[in-house]
């Protein structure tokens, strides 16, 4: 716990000392999530090549977060907004992950390893915009995706957490299209290094076991609302949806 | 540790026994400085990659591989030409090849993707591409749908967008089920369709979409255009095992074009399964208070009915039936503006139905018993039609025309032994329906609505009833020896209605409505005393000929604001009516005015407690079936009549509802009070003697109405289970007279208390138990009351995906009944086995299986008290299976 609180100081205070302005990449990506209420956000993933990190920051100012319910009858709608933009910070000279998320209205910071994606390369190619993509298949914590690369752009970098292609992501979305990501734009610019620094005001700092437990032991909904069926109502499946991007970790069974 | 070492035993051995191949070296720049994260893929002579890794801080790799012979490698790196090296692998590893990169000459400044999107969003409609979506091993459309993100379908085929379930699944925008859209998607092949579209805020007129306040949710699938016309669909055949003759036999076949569409339904049975509540959303679809639907509360009220009354059971163990329907459905889109809808169905019905009992009276003075054995059997046969055209004229103009024909013909027969006579009651009743709906929709303005409805509807239905015996000596000094009555209650209802619907740019919504509506209705009924068969005579004051007119002219304005926390809705409803009684060619005529005024106030205090109120002044217009004049026969021993006189009765009504927390909370109350105070109610004078009884309607001031109910639901997740209690209570006070009393007060209560849990394990077990006590008291100058009890136990068993099991059982308490006939126990089962999801399944229902008989039931009134004795339909085991083709 320390040393990251050290790391992250430590790189603020590169940060502060102007540590340098360099040309970097920014990557765009659309994402669509479709969830129970289906939207669009956006995202911009900045590589900084030379130092082998990469940081992916939602967009705060999309539709969907601004868009204020507004309810003309008796409904309940929960709708869970986090105030912050979530990001994911990649660090693979250190092998570290940190990612910011709002876990029922709380901020964290997460911390694991860098992840290890073990991506099966499928002989497939498709060709968009003049650029020839490559097909890849990799399971990742409970769900599977579907990618596709290009070579042209020799960058393990791509968005959230996935990343170890060789190439660029330029596509990814997993088996059940909930989660789609389609890069927009990509382009070099000067940017300034304080871009890949995590904010960690107000965070709590919690390594990824931890977060497991916070996002998923607490009683699932589903179950809860079983219960309080009226007779005759059947339980004919009771199977319960863990709905989060990630539902299934390295250390469960 | 130990494992450690097992592990590196273990990559040591496999690395011998399949003798991999190392590659390394380095990346470099022409300074010779080393290029980190260049990604270095080795590929086959077909440019297939077989392994890829990145270089280092120090530009060094390390890539691995299997394959022996000519294979490629190559380097890539960011702005730097891409360099590739032929290597040929023979059994060593091959050390140091170093790749040195030029830089790019014309560096990349930008790309910019145009995406191809599976999924579109165009405001409420979601859009999904089938194709992206579908992975070919789908046979039908629940298949297709579950591979739809964000759709949750559950065993049962329920379709659920988040919690919230869908209303209906169309195609091309057409819907042929309503809410029973599980016969669709269980059964259409996936192949016509090009569209899967979820539409939020779905509005039944798509003129109102985003006008109405609605969170509704349906499906729509568009077909492909070019779709090849198949027929599908179901059949399911269930046979009595143990217990010969039960059978069910279900079927739905259908067929989807672009431009047409068929959908065929049968259903025979007799196990007490009502066919035509399968397609009654189709008959009468449940658009209450949407606009567009004046009339839609108008009908005739039949005036007498065998008593087939069914005691408060499921209606399968009571229903001894014998059914048959069929239904056809169709739409024909006749060009891109003119779509015809029809619906047909023929249904016969064959109910056979066992009661005895006894009604013990005790009023005044009088004290009397009366037992009745009852068994009749009722036949029916219906034809109904119904056609629906919708013409839109504009993209913003709509106009729609429905129209209904019913037809129903029902002969009942009954054998009654009434305390020592054997009466045979015959009861022959018709209804004839005919029904005409205009509705033109105009949307105006981007946020203004008007529509237009007129209506026009004609129902009759007339009844015969006779008995062959003459048991109302005491009432009548003709030697008579048998009745008859013919009755015959017509109406007649035209009305026209304009509607507008704006809504403000706050997003307040302002509605106001006007239109004129008459009713008219015309009863006429004739009760005649027979000798062997022969009119003896019309007794006075038994007969009716009455034409009642109505018309009622009305503006109504509702307004529904919202400031932070607070709904408020205001509405005024001003009527002008214009009476006209007509009794035995005398008329009179009343034009009253009122206004009836309701206000709601609407607080959320905050995100856990929540306040509905509203409250109303009603005034309402006597309708026919209080106004005549005559008595009418309205059962074996019954007669009764209305007022003779216009009038219109005054109350007012408050609610109150309560809230603490959400639904899916741990903890969720709800409390909910309603009270009425009516200022003139309609009561009756009643003579009650041996063998008859006459009531009279009379008007009666003030009538209190209180109803209490409230629920409480915790979840305890230590047994992963919830606790729901719940307690109501309901009193009525008000006056009556009874044997030329005076006024005498009835005072009723009525309280229920009870509680279940019900779990929500993960695995294969769940249970859910629950008991509730009725308390029923009747407060007259003595006081009768008692205590029944009603308590369940189900089971839940889900072996797994392919079977599963559910046991519900139920016992049954009176507390005023003899000991040996008070407890009645009931045990159902029904295993469901899937040999081949949605092609083939396996069903195995048991019912009644502790084989109880009869059914005895305890009830009171002001005036008696009474048992009755209900005939249980057997214990059966059917055997089931479904099959879809």
């Amino acid at each position: 716990m320390k040393r990251i609180i050290i790391i992250i100081l430590v790189m603020a205070i590169q940060s502060v000392k102007g540590f340098g302005q360099n040309k970097m990449l920014n990557v765009e990506y659309e994402i669509f999530y479709n969830t129970d209420i289906p939207n669009t956000q956006y995202a911009n993933l900045f590589v900084n090549e030379s130092k082998e990190e990469s940081i992916y920051i939602k967009k705060s100012d999309s539709k969907v977060n601004k868009q204020v319910k507004r309810e003309e009858d008796n409904s309940i709608s929960i709708t869970y907004k986090s105030k912050r933009s979530s990001a994911t910070y990649f660090n693979f000279k250190k092998d570290t992950l940190i990612s910011s998320e709002n876990v029922f209205g709380e901020e964290y910071l997460i911390t694991e390893k860098t992840p290890k994606m073990h991506w099966e390369l499928i002989d497939e190619t498709k060709v968009k915009d003049a650029i020839t993509l490559s097909k890849a298949i990799c399971e990742f914590r409970g769900r599977k995706y579907i990618a596709w690369y290009a070579l042209e752009f020799p960058l393990k970098y791509g968005p959230w957490k996935l990343h170890g292609l060789p190439g660029l992501i330029f596509e990814v979305y997993d088996e059940t299209k909930r989660y789609n990501w389609y890069l927009k734009k990509l382009n070099y610019e000067t940017l300034d290094e304080s871009v890949f620094v995590m904010d960690t005001q107000k965070a709590k700092i919690i390594d990824i076991k931890e977060y497991a437990k916070i996002k998923y032991n607490t009683e699932s909904t589903d179950e809860k609302l079983l219960t309080k069926m009226p007779r005759g109502t059947t339980i004919v499946s009771s199977q319960v949806f863990r709905n989060g991007l990630e539902i299934k970790f390295e250390w469960e069974k | 540790m130990g494992k450690i070492k097992l592990i590196f035993f273990f990559a040591f051995f496999s690395l011998n026994a399949i003798a991999q191949i190392k590659i390394s070296g380095s990346v470099i720049d022409i300074q010779n400085k080393p290029i980190l994260s260049a990604s270095i893929i080795l590929k086959d002579n077909n440019g297939k990659i077989i392994s890829y890794t990145y270089s280092n801080e120090l530009g060094k790799y390390n890539i691995t591989t299997n394959n022996k012979g000519k294979l490629i490698l190559a380097a890539n790196a960011t702005r730097f030409e891409q360099k590739s090296i032929d290597i040929a692998i023979e059994g060593n590893d091959i050390k140091d090849i170093v790749f040195d990169l030029t830089p790019k000459s014309n560096e990349l400044q930008e790309v910019i993707v145009t995406a191809f999107r599976p999924i579109t969003i165009d405001g409420d409609k979601v859009i999904f591409d089938v194709k992206s979506f579908a992975q070919g091993n789908e046979q039908v459309v629940e298949d297709l749908l579950k591979k739809i993100p964000g759709l949750n379908i559950d065993a049962n085929g329920t379709i659920k967008v988040g919690n919230q379930e869908i209303e209906k699944v169309m195609i091309d925008g057409d819907d042929l089920f309503d809410r029973g859209y599980k016969i669709l998607t269980k059964n259409m092949p996936v192949s016509p369709i090009e569209k899967v579209e979820l539409l939020q805020r779905y509005s039944n007129n798509k003129h109102l979409k985003g006008i109405e306040s609605t969170n509704k949710v349906a499906l729509n699938l568009t077909l492909k255009e070019d779709a090849k016309r198949i027929w599908f669909g179901n059949m399911q055949i269930g046979y009595g095992l143990v217990t010969a003759n039960r059978y069910e036999v279900k079927s739905n076949l259908m067929n989807f074009g672009k431009k047409n569409k068929h959908y065929f339904l049968t259903n025979f049975n007799n196990i007490g399964f009502d066919a035509i509540g399968d397609i009654d959303n189709l008959i009468r679809p449940q658009r209450v208070s949407e606009p567009g639907s004046i009339g839609d509360d108008q009908s005739v009220k039949s005036l007498i009915v065998l008593g087939f009354e069914m005691p408060n059971l499921k209606k399968r163990r009571v229903n001894l039936n014998n059914a048959e329907m069929l239904s056809l459905n169709s739409i024909f889109t006749l060009s891109k503006k003119v779509k015809l809808k029809t619906l047909g169905f023929l249904n016969t019905d064959e109910n056979n139905f066992f009661r005895n009992g006894f009604q013990q009276f005790s009023v005044g003075n009088t004290t009397f018993m009366n037992t009745e054995d009852f068994n009749g059997r009722k036949t029916q046969l219906t034809g109904f039609g119904k056609v629906d055209v919708t013409y839109d004229i504009t993209k913003t103009k709509t106009l729609e025309y429905t129209g209904k024909f019913n037809k129903t013909n029902e002969k009942n027969r009954s054998n009654l032994l009434f305390n020592n006579d054997l009466l045979n009651e015959q009861l022959n009743a018709n209804n004839q329906l005919f029904d005409q709906k205009v509705v033109f929709t105009n949307k105006f303005k981007e946020k203004k609505v008007f529509l237009l409805s007129g209506r026009y509807i004609n129902e009759k239905t007339p009844q015969n009833y006779s008995v062959n015996q003459f048991i109302f000596k005491d009432l009548f000094s003709e030697n008579a020896n048998s009745t008859t009555q013919f009755s015959e209650n017509r109406m007649k209802f035209a009305g026209i209605e304009g509607h507008i619907l704006d809504k403000k740019e706050s997003g307040d919504l302002l509605e106001v409505k006007f239109g004129n509506q008459l009713r008219i209705d015309q009863l006429n009924t004739r009760f005649e005393l027979l000798e062997n068969g022969n009119n003896l005579s019309l007794p006075t004051g038994y007969q009716n000929k009455l034409r009642y007119a109505t018309n009622d002219l009305y503006l109504s304005a509702k307004y529904r604001f919202k400031i932070k926390s607070f709904t408020l809705l205001t509405q005024s409803d001003f009527h002008q009516l214009f009476n006209e009684l007509e009794n035995f060619n005398v008329k009179t005529n009343q034009n009253p005015f009122f206004i009836i005024p309701k206000i709601g106030f609407d607080w959320k205090i905050n995100d856990k407690n929540k306040i509905v109120t509203s409250y109303s002044y009603n005034t309402t217009n006597a309708g026919v079936l209080d106004v005549y004049s005559g008595f009418v026969q309205t059962g074996f021993r019954s007669f009764s009549k209305g007022l003779e006189d216009f009038n219109q009765l005054n109350s007012s009504s408050a609610i109150l509802n309560y809230t603490y927390g959400n639904w899916g909370d741990k903890f969720f109350a709800n409390t909910f009070i309603l009270y009425t105070k009516s200022n003139d109610f309609f009561s009756t004078n009643s003579i009650i003697a041996q063998n008859f009884s006459q009531s009279e309607k009379i008007i009666i001031k003030d009538r209190e109405f209180v109803s209490f109910s409230t629920s409480i639901d915790r979840y305890f997740k230590s047994i992963k289970s919830n606790l729901k209690i719940n307690i109501g209570a309901t009193t009525t006070n008000f006056k009556n007279i009874v044997n030329n009393s005076s006024l005498r007060e009835v005072k009723n209560f009525n309280g229920d208390y009870g509680f279940e849990l019900r779990s929500g394990y993960k695995g294969f077990f769940n249970y859910h138990i629950g008991t509730k006590w009725n308390y029923n008291q009747v407060k007259t100058t003595t006081t009768n009351s008692f205590t029944d009890n009603m308590s369940f136990l189900d089971l839940s068993l889900m072996c797994s995906d392919q079977f599963n099991l559910q046991v519900q059982s139920e016992r049954y308490f009176f507390g005023n009944l003899s000991n040996n006939s008070n407890k009645y126990y009931f045990l159902d089962l029904e295993a469901r086995y899937v040999v081949k999801e949605n092609k083939l399944t396996f069903f195995l229902s048991g019912n009644n299986l502790f084989n109880t008989k009869t059914f005895r039931n305890y009830s009171i009134s002001d005036i008696n008290i009474s048992q009755t004795e209900y005939r249980l339909l057997p214990r059966y085991v059917l055997l089931k299976m479904e099959y879809r083709f």
